[in-house]
């Protein structure tokens, strides 16, 4: 079972926050197939929000096709994210990490690698774009 | 309803009993031996031939029971005061009110039970003060005192009843209309007082017309009972005209008679009593005491019916 | 004045509800819709008329104009009603001297529909002592105890004034809780007041705000956020923007302009760089308004 943390200053809907922390659990493999969901009432009474939003998010993860509710029982993981196996994730997280150690003793501070990973992302996607 | 007012209530209650308790018992202990020393003074003034004054300086050492007695007149305005007033202005002033009245039940059905029960718990004081009360003062009574006193008719028969009645819904008004429990304490206090002064003074004499009676200047007696209530006694001259109020007797009067009046002179009164001048006496006789007890108890019972019907109306205001 | 598309049916509406006290007009001409099961805040600063729209609503005001419906009933002295609406005030009143049980034994007497079990088992979770006069817990206890008794009536809509306002954060973060819980538990419509928008942002779903005794904003939430957007662009005139849209504030300095704008149509000047709205940015900046418009009228009152 996971637990979900809701960030009303970051600008992200509460819902979408929801939606987003079930698909990074699916992706890290903190989740599988079959696995259950908290209930509505469960997150309600351990982050304090709607229980709309709550809906909100599992009928939109439901529209996406990642999970099942099955009244009067619960809402079960149905199928993963497309994308690389859990162990991946855990692969290239840690050659990130040294990535990341190399970059700090380069001199740069959080912020520069934050921009140096946003950009090289955006470029990265832009040749995606032009070369389709 | 009767659940809530109970558990609000109950120490207020039993608080109440004590004290009536306590009181039943002092007037009861005393009453037993007042109507003691009166039979026993009975006796002695029998072997004497002096019974017509035996009551003059019979009880003159028991002035503290006689006060206690006579304090009985306040108990309607302290149920009006801590029973009547902050029922309803109790209940605004912590805002209870807020949440009473949003329960499954309207309003009128709250005030009704609360009025049911204020108005249960006046009768029943009022009933064991005048039951007490009107036996303790039977003594009084044999002794031949004007029962229309103050001290007297307002502590005896019915009208305690009506007062305690009066009293608590004289509070829920207030209550009800002002929304703070001193002010309608305070307005309790000066309407039940200013009321009273008004009723004894001005309107209890006039309940039924006065009897009138003239007396001869000379008699010796008024021949007028002492237990009746003496309202007027003035003079009156032969066409029946009052001179003693307009402080002209002396001037009106013949002056045959006038030469009468001085240091060591003597006989002004046969004189006057030749001239045809009598003493005019108004009053009420003994007798009236129960007609006089239901009109005023009616007067204060219809004043009661009208403030609830106000109050009635007052709790439908905006919270 | 909102375009939502009712979803679900309307438990609470209001049309042009109005109250005058003596010499001020506590609300002003007050249409809402707060549609079933949702649970809406009710947002302004203290002294717009939240307090007493609530209290119409719960049947302890009358209005002096306008119609109000609560679950299609007009609130009144009726049992019927009574039974279906919850309200706590502000003051979070209780009898000091009895304790948690014997408010709900009150509870149990004065209402046809009642939940003692449930009652019970509520504070006892939540570590409050059932037997000890409420006057000796602390706020956060009180107002747990008073939610509990508003629940445990069952209410189909429940109206609460300003319930978070006195507590610590923890309680406050325990009070929304058990709210949401309640809500989940389902056919309940909640609309609560509060000043700070803040506290409510997670509970609530749909907005009703009051600014200078008026509705000036009512509905969704979420739609709201989408309809509205801050522009930031060089200093210029305004009005071709003015012309499509609906400016609510419009901050000038010498070479900048930030507006905020209720979206009517496509934003097509690309000029402009365009930016979600927070809630507390939409909300004050509504309150901004309404303050700016009340000015003026009274500025126009003195003149003419």
């Amino acid at each position: 079972m996971i637990a979900f943390r809701i960030d009303t200053k970051s600008g992200v809907p509460p819902y979408m926050q929801i939606v987003q922390q079930v698909g990074h659990a699916l992706r890290v493999g903190l989740l599988d197939v079959g696995d259950q969901l908290p209930t509505v009432k469960e997150v309600v009474a351990s982050v304090a929000i709607n229980p709309n939003t709550v809906l909100k998010a599992y009928r939109e993860l439901e529209r996406a096709g990642f999970v099942e509710g099955r009244p009067g029982v619960g809402t079960f993981v149905t199928r993963r994210p497309p994308g690389p196996p859990a162990g991946a994730h855990i692969a290239l997280a840690r050659s990130l990490a040294r990535w990341v150690d190399k970059a700090r003793a380069a001199g740069l501070d959080d912020e520069s690698i934050e921009g140096l990973v946003r950009s090289t992302l955006y470029s990265d996607r832009d040749a995606g774009e032009g070369a389709a | 309803m009767t659940w809530l007012v109970w558990r609000q209530h109950r120490t207020d209650a039993l608080f109440a009993l004590g004290a009536l308790a306590v009181f039943v018992l002092v007037a009861a202990l005393t009453g037993v031996h007042m109507a003691g020393t009166y039979h026993a003074a009975l006796h002695s003034c029998a072997a004497t031939g002096s019974c017509d004054s035996v009551g003059d300086h019979l009880f003159s050492g028991d002035g503290a029971i006689i006060d206690l007695i006579n304090l009985t007149v306040i108990v309607p305005v302290l149920i009006g005061v801590f029973w009547g007033a902050p029922l309803l202005a109790r209940e605004v002033e912590q805002g209870t009110h807020k949440l009473i009245w949003t329960q499954t039940v309207t309003r009128r059905r709250w005030l009704a039970g609360n009025v049911v029960a204020i108005l249960a718990a006046a009768t029943f004081i009022g009933v064991a003060l005048t039951v007490t009360v009107t036996w303790w003062s039977r003594t009084f009574d044999l002794i031949g005192h004007n029962r229309f006193q103050p001290g007297h008719f307002d502590v005896q028969g019915i009208v305690p009843v009506a007062y305690a009645l009066f009293g608590a819904t004289l509070g829920l008004a207030a209550g009800a209309l002002l929304r703070r429990t001193l002010a309608a304490l305070a307005a309790t206090v000066g309407v039940m007082v200013a009321l009273r002064v008004i009723v004894v003074n001005y309107v209890r004499p006039h309940y039924v017309t006065a009897v009138t009676k003239l007396v001869s200047l000379t008699a010796a007696s008024s021949g007028v009972d002492g237990s009746s209530w003496p309202l007027h006694t003035h003079i009156v001259d032969s066409k029946g005209i009052n001179v003693t109020d307009n402080g002209n007797l002396v001037a009106a009067m013949p002056n045959a008679c006038r030469r009468l009046i001085g240091p060591g002179r003597v006989g002004v009164e046969s004189c006057l009593d030749r001239y045809g001048y009598r003493m005019q006496i108004m009053y009420q006789p003994a007798n009236r005491f129960w007609t006089f007890q239901v009109i005023e108890s009616g007067i204060f019972v219809a004043l009661a019916v009208v403030l609830v019907g106000a109050a009635f109306v007052l709790v439908q205001r905006d919270a | 004045m909102t375009t939502r598309v009712a979803i679900a049916p309307v438990a609470i509406a209001t049309h042009d509800l109005t109250k005058q006290y003596r010499a001020k007009t506590a609300l002003s001409r007050c249409s809402i819709e707060v549609p079933e099961g949702s649970v809406s805040a009710l947002v302004g600063a203290n002294g717009t008329g939240k307090t007493t729209l609530l209290q119409i609503l719960a049947g302890l005001s009358q209005a002096t104009r306008g119609e109000a419906e609560v679950l299609g009933r007009a609130p009144t002295q009726d049992p019927a009603f009574l039974a279906e609406v919850g309200f706590l005030a502000q003051e979070i009143p209780l009898y000091r001297r009895m304790t948690a049980n014997d408010h709900i034994g009150m509870g149990a007497h004065l209402n046809r529909r009642w939940d003692s079990a449930a009652a019970r088992s509520r504070v006892e979770s939540l570590d409050i002592p059932l037997d000890q006069p409420v006057g000796t817990l602390s706020g956060g206890q009180r107002a747990q105890v008073a939610l509990t008794l508003a629940l445990a009536k069952r209410p189909r809509v429940l109206l609460l004034d300003e319930p978070v306002a006195a507590l610590d954060p923890l309680a406050r973060r325990q009070f929304i809780a058990a709210l949401g819980v309640a809500v989940a538990d389902g056919d309940l419509t909640v609309l609560l007041s509060s000043h700070l928008v803040n506290d409510l942002e997670r509970v609530c779903d749909h907005m009703v705000l009051l600014a200078d005794s008026r509705p000036q904003l009512c509905g969704e939430i979420d739609t709201l956020l989408a309809e509205h957007k801050v522009l930031i662009g060089p200093r210029r005139d305004t009005s071709v923007i003015e012309r499509a849209h609906t400016v609510v504030q419009a901050e000038t300095t010498a070479r900048q302009t930030t507006l905020l704008i209720r979206v009517r149509g496509p934003l097509i000047d690309p000029s402009w760089e365009v930016h979600d709205v927070a809630l507390e940015e939409l909300v004050l900046a509504y309150m901004g308004r309404a303050a700016e418009l009340s000015r003026a009228r009274q500025v126009m009152g003195a003149a003419g």
